[in-house]
């Protein structure tokens, strides 16, 4: 059962580079697809194309993935081949101010009304006052006042008539009309008044107060006469006013005809600027009321009118707010993107189309869009000029991508998108209003239909919750494309990875890459994916691989980047962020942290386990320990680690399964009695994972056989019931864990790690573990089974249970199973004795 | 002329109120009530004062007429409402002095719109002569008669024009003035004609020159209406039937006390009544006053 290290050549698959025929990667294409992402792009290609309710994606895949770029990519050849969607617009609803009106134009005609509404104005504004004051006009209004002062003059003219001939004049006081008798033109004065005969007196008193009667009578009627003077003015300005309005209005309704929304609109817009036009005829107009002073505006809010800004500019209410321009300019602004933040910054279109929009910050306000207020008078108001798009609105019609953390970071967000994609409108809400934070005079807009696909970006984990917490979830996000973390290590994918490369050095601007500067990064790639068969998709730190690597080959004068500085960039990043694995090895080379590299020792042995912290991450052997003992008619392992919390489940799972290993293993037909229990030394912080468990059940052996372990070995591999080794994670970093501790301490050829046989494939190793094992000074054993791990361990074979059902003597198991014996035997005497103290006492 | 207006809007918003009265400056003498159509008067007179480079000066006067009504033991006012309150001396002149209050601010502000310089004064008397006496040679009194008899009107006009030999600028009931003056349109808009009557006297063709400098420097169109052997009633009926917005007459050329009223009345513009024997002062053209 002898294992046999691995052989130098598999512990690091080389690039090979006769595959590639090229110099450098400046004369390579782009690589402009996805590499080895099939299944993400059909998964794309089926949800851009289903119109169905609830097919929006989810793009999940790990950080770094490029899911931004690659779904971009993908979205703008579809959505350049997609009819651009409509405008949209607010404008000023007449009978409910309050509740704007939502206008869907074509493409490119929102500008079109705002523009023409403008002009609209402006021609009321040159023409009306020049209407006002033309001559027709004038006389038609004069020939209205005239009548109206002369039946008020007529009314006091005879009245005047009637009391001059009582000696009595009418004169206009202060604030109305008073009868006085006269001499001459002028009023008696009291003393002249006094010296009159009594009857005179009582005479001149009784006529002015029949006056006084006829007086109050003529004054009744001037409300009258000034209501239907009112309204004969109110009459002339309609019909001049329609006129002019008709005729400048002319040209835009026929623009607008066949849109049956706008047609409305623009007739209510007609009816008020008849309704209102001495806001144009200027100042000598008559327009009562139509300057409100601050106590009408007030009131308006009082009564919830919204009102806006009447005071500020009267012909606001004319205007047009375009809350989503698709026009044939706002379709070319982010063309010559296909960065996520940079399309945000552009405004959401990559080269015409459907409009394709990326949320970089996904509040409530900023999906639904809000209805921003301004301070007049102390009070905030608002109006249909004041809502704001949000991004729903500018991506309707297209396509929207949105990280779904941060959209789940956001309150109300999350909540407020589904209700948007549930109901198929953008319903404008302010959040604070929804907690009721904020109360003042608002706005209903009209909501807006929403046509539109939702793509989310985010961790396999955040797509799991969600699927699991959020029964909306699956309803609303239908079709998932589920980025791979790796693709197959194999000569086309490793060229289409080189194309890759190219691509980012002609996007970043940096130096080509040498044909072994390119398989050097594809190495260090397979390493990333833990795996020599395998290549990672994890982009962004390969990026940064080469933005570094291209740093250190410019400062060197470089024309091309180099294997060599490679190397120097992923040593400069070991070397940047390895303060806390240098820390780690000085404590162990010291002897602060126990970890023997030599020797001997039963019951102990070097297990591997990988510290993560951040972005780094090293191999670093702990101690593992087990002490056995007679137990109470049981195999009972105590994990040391979980009585005081600091194990993990999944560690936890591991130590047990020791037990059913060695219940299964030994004494089958007798119950075990057996206390034993395992620890890591000098851990302080959490345990998880089984990638320890083999190294336990090696203590756990040795220390029932009292075979000494060799400390120059560590080990590593979880185990099952069968005692079959099983893979583990990090493999590459354990095993240069302890050969940095061997290398410190001085390699003896005797050292080396033990790995799962099934972790050989993932070997990556540094170089200098590799040359260490082709000098033999250092060894790497793959293992499938415990009894080859034993072996390799205690120096001795473990044993194969022969026909006789023993383990050949001498061997581990038969020494293992012999303790075991002995235990359950004493402890069998040792029952049977406080039995019989038992009965004898009784 | 714009540095000229220039200057009057400095000097209007250095001494708002308090303007110094310069009797050897041309002026705009204005009765001042608080009535809407005051005000259309009071923003003809500043029209006018502004293209005449002349000094507004408004005249509220306190009616003797009410002050004496007040103290009789009967007096009795009705509002506009319809309500019937008592009546007494201290209450009426309370009400006056606001009513004249009031005056001066809106004449202050009309003055500041047409950048004018402006005075401000009260009397006490009966409003038509009060107003009258005050006048001078070189004033242009504007009358917008109202509900004073024509007789009372033609009284002051020929006091005003054949005793002080001041100009009047008579605007009869029931007259529009919108448009009727084109003064204060912009330059080049089109407005009614002024028109001059030429009886064929020295005066009335000074009286027919100035007419026409005034409508030049305003943009108007210029007629002459020629009077010999046509009665005022005639003539007004010539001004009327060419749409005239303005009639500049000699006031000597006028007959009885009430022919100014009627004439007004017909024509259905504002008559300007320049002072009996007294050259008419050439109104100034903006080649005159580019400074």
């Amino acid at each position: 059962m002898a294992v046999d290290p691995v052989p130098a050549e598999l512990l690091y698959r080389s690039c090979d580079l006769a595959q590639f025929d090229f110099a450098t990667t400046a004369e390579l294409e782009d690589h402009s697809g996805l590499v080895g992402q099939e299944r993400v792009l059909e998964a794309l290609r089926f949800g851009a194309s289903i119109r169905r309710q609830g097919y929006n994606l989810f793009v999940l895949g790990p950080d770094g993935a490029g899911k931004h770029e690659a779904v971009l990519r993908f979205l703008s050849g579809v959505a350049l081949r997609q009819r651009a969607p409509a405008d949209w617009v607010y404008v000023n609803n007449f009978e409910t101010p309050h509740k704007p009106v939502a206008l869907e134009l074509g493409a490119g005609t929102g500008r079109t009304l705002k523009e023409s509404m403008a002009r609209l104005v402006d021609d009321l504004k040159a023409t009306m006052p020049a209407i006002v004051e033309s001559e027709e006009y004038q006389n038609r209004r004069q020939s209205i006042d005239e009548e109206y002062q002369e039946k008020q003059e007529q009314a006091f003219e005879e009245l005047r008539i009637h009391a001059e001939a009582e000696n009595i004049a009418l004169l206009r006081t202060p604030a109305g009309f008073a009868l006085a008798p006269v001499h001459d033109g002028n009023v008696l004065k009291p003393e002249e008044f006094n010296k009159l005969p009594e009857e005179e007196r009582k005479r001149i008193e009784d006529v002015i107060q029949g006056l006084q009667k006829e007086l109050a009578e003529t004054i009744e009627h001037i409300p009258g006469w000034q209501k239907e003077h009112r309204l004969r003015i109110q009459s002339l300005n309609r019909e001049v006013a329609e006129r002019e309005v008709e005729r400048v209005m002319h040209e835009l309704r026929a623009f607008f005809d066949s849109v049956a929304p706008v047609r409305s609109w623009l007739d209510a817009v007609k009816a008020d600027l008849i309704e209102n036009i001495g806001l144009f005829a200027g100042a000598g107009a008559e327009a009562p009321g139509q300057a409100p002073q601050p106590m009408q505006v007030m009131q308006a809010l009082a009564q919830g009118q919204g009102g806006g800004f009447p005071a500020a500019n009267p012909f606001r209410r004319y205007e047009v707010n375009i809350v989503v321009e698709n026009s044939e300019s706002a379709r070319q602004r982010g063309s010559a993107t296909l960065k996520a933040q940079d399309l945000a910054d552009a405004g959401g279109y990559i080269g015409g189309g459907a409009p394709i929009h990326y949320e970089d910050h996904p509040t409530m306000a900023n999906l639904l869009g809000r209805v921003e207020h301004m301070p007049q008078m102390g009070a905030l108001v608002t109006d249909f000029m004041l809502i704001k798009p949000g991004s729903l609105h500018r991506a309707n019609g297209g396509y929207l991508l949105i990280d779904a953390l941060k959209l789940l970071r956001e309150p109300l967000a999350w909540e407020a998108l589904k209700r948007a994609i549930r109901r198929r409108k953008v319903v404008i809400e302010s959040a604070g209003e929804y907690l009721s934070l904020i109360s003042t005079v608002t706005l209903e807009p009209d909501p807006i239909p929403l046509d539109i696909k939702i793509v989310l970006l985010g961790d396999r984990y955040l797509y799991y919750m969600l699927s699991n917490l959020d029964p909306d979830f699956g309803e609303l996000f239908k079709v998932a494309a589920d980025f791979e973390d790796e693709i197959d290590r194999e000569p086309e994918n490793e060229l289409l990875y080189a194309r890759l490369l190219a691509g980012f050095c002609r996007e970043e601007n940096l130096l080509p890459l040498d044909r072994a500067g390119v398989g050097r990064v594809i190495e260090r790639s397979a390493r990333m994916a833990e795996d020599a068969e395998k290549l990672t998709t994890i982009l962004r730190p390969i990026v940064d691989l080469l933005r570094e690597a291209d740093h250190i080959a410019r400062s060197e004068g470089a024309i091309a980047v180099t294997a060599d500085h490679i190397d120097s960039a992923v040593d400069a990043q070991i070397g940047r962020a390895d303060r806390l694995r240098e820390r780690s090895l000085e404590m162990i080379t010291r002897d602060i942290v126990m970890i023997d590299t030599e020797g001997e020792r039963v019951g102990q042995v070097n297990g591997l386990s990988v510290l993560s912290m951040g972005s780094v991450s090293f191999g670093r052997p702990s101690r593992i320990t087990a002490r056995v003992r007679m137990g109470l008619g049981s195999a009972r392992v105590m994990d040391i680690e979980r009585e005081v919390a600091l194990g993990g489940p999944i560690h936890t799972k591991g130590v047990l399964i020791l037990s059913g290993y060695l219940s299964g293993q030994f004494l089958p037909e007798i119950p075990l009695s057996m206390s034993a229990s395992v620890v890591f030394e000098q851990s302080y912080g959490g345990v998880d994972g089984d990638s320890a468990s083999s190294a336990e059940l090696y203590a756990l052996i040795s220390a029932l056989a009292e075979a000494p372990i060799a400390q120059g070995l560590a080990v590593t591999g979880s185990v099952n019931q069968l005692g079959e080794v099983q893979a583990i994670g990090g493999v590459n970093d354990k095993i240069e864990g302890f050969f940095d501790i061997c290398m410190r301490r001085g390699l003896t050829g005797e050292q080396g790690v033990l790995i799962p046989a099934a972790n050989v494939k993932h070997l990556m190793l540094r170089q200098d573990v590799v040359d260490a094992v082709e000098r033999g000074m250092f060894a790497i054993y793959p293992v499938e089974h415990v009894e080859e791990g034993v072996e390799l361990l205690m120096g001795a074979p473990a044993g194969v249970r022969g026909s006789d059902g023993r383990f050949p003597p001498g061997s581990i198991y038969a020494r293992t199973e012999d303790r075991l014996a002995a235990f359950a035997d004493n402890q069998r005497r040792f029952a049977q004795r406080s039995d019989d103290n038992g009965k004898r006492g009784a | 002329m714009m540095a000229a207006r220039d200057k009057q809007q400095q000097q209007a918003a250095q001494t708002p109120a308090a303007q110094t009265e310069d009797a050897a400056a041309t002026r705009i003498v204005i009765g001042l009530d608080t009535s809407f159509l005051t005000r259309e008067a009071l923003s003809l007179a500043a029209r006018l004062a502004a293209s005449m480079d002349a000094r507004l000066k408004g005249i509220f006067v306190e009616d003797e007429n009410l002050l004496a009504l007040s103290s009789l033991p009967f007096a009795r006012e009705i509002s506009f409402s319809g309500e019937v309150r008592e009546l007494d001396p201290e209450r009426m002149l309370r009400a006056m002095r606001a009513q004249a209050e009031s005056a001066r601010r809106v004449l202050a502000r009309v003055a500041a719109e047409a950048h004018v310089d402006w005075t401000f004064d009260v009397k006490r008397g009966r409003p038509l002569s009060s107003i009258a006496a005050s006048a001078g040679a070189d004033d242009t009194l504007v009358i917008r008669s109202t509900s004073a008899p024509s007789q009372e009107v033609g009284r002051t006009v020929r006091a005003a024009t054949l005793d002080a030999h001041a100009d009047v600028l008579l605007v009869a009931r029931g007259i529009g003035l919108k448009g009727a003056f084109a003064a204060a349109l912009p330059p080049g808009a089109a407005g009614r004609g002024v028109a001059s009557v030429d009886e064929g006297s020295s005066i009335g063709e000074s009286c027919s020159a100035f007419a026409e400098t005034l409508a030049a420097r305003i943009g108007a169109p210029f007629r002459r209406l020629g009077a010999r052997g046509r009665s005022p009633a005639d003539i007004a009926a010539a001004a009327r039937a060419a749409g005239v917005g303005l009639l500049i007459v000699n006031a000597g050329w006028l007959g009885d006390d009430e022919d100014a009223a009627r004439l007004s009345a017909v024509a259905g513009c504002p008559i300007l009544l320049l002072g009996a024997e007294r050259e008419p002062r050439p109104a100034s053209s903006p080649a005159e006053k580019g400074d």
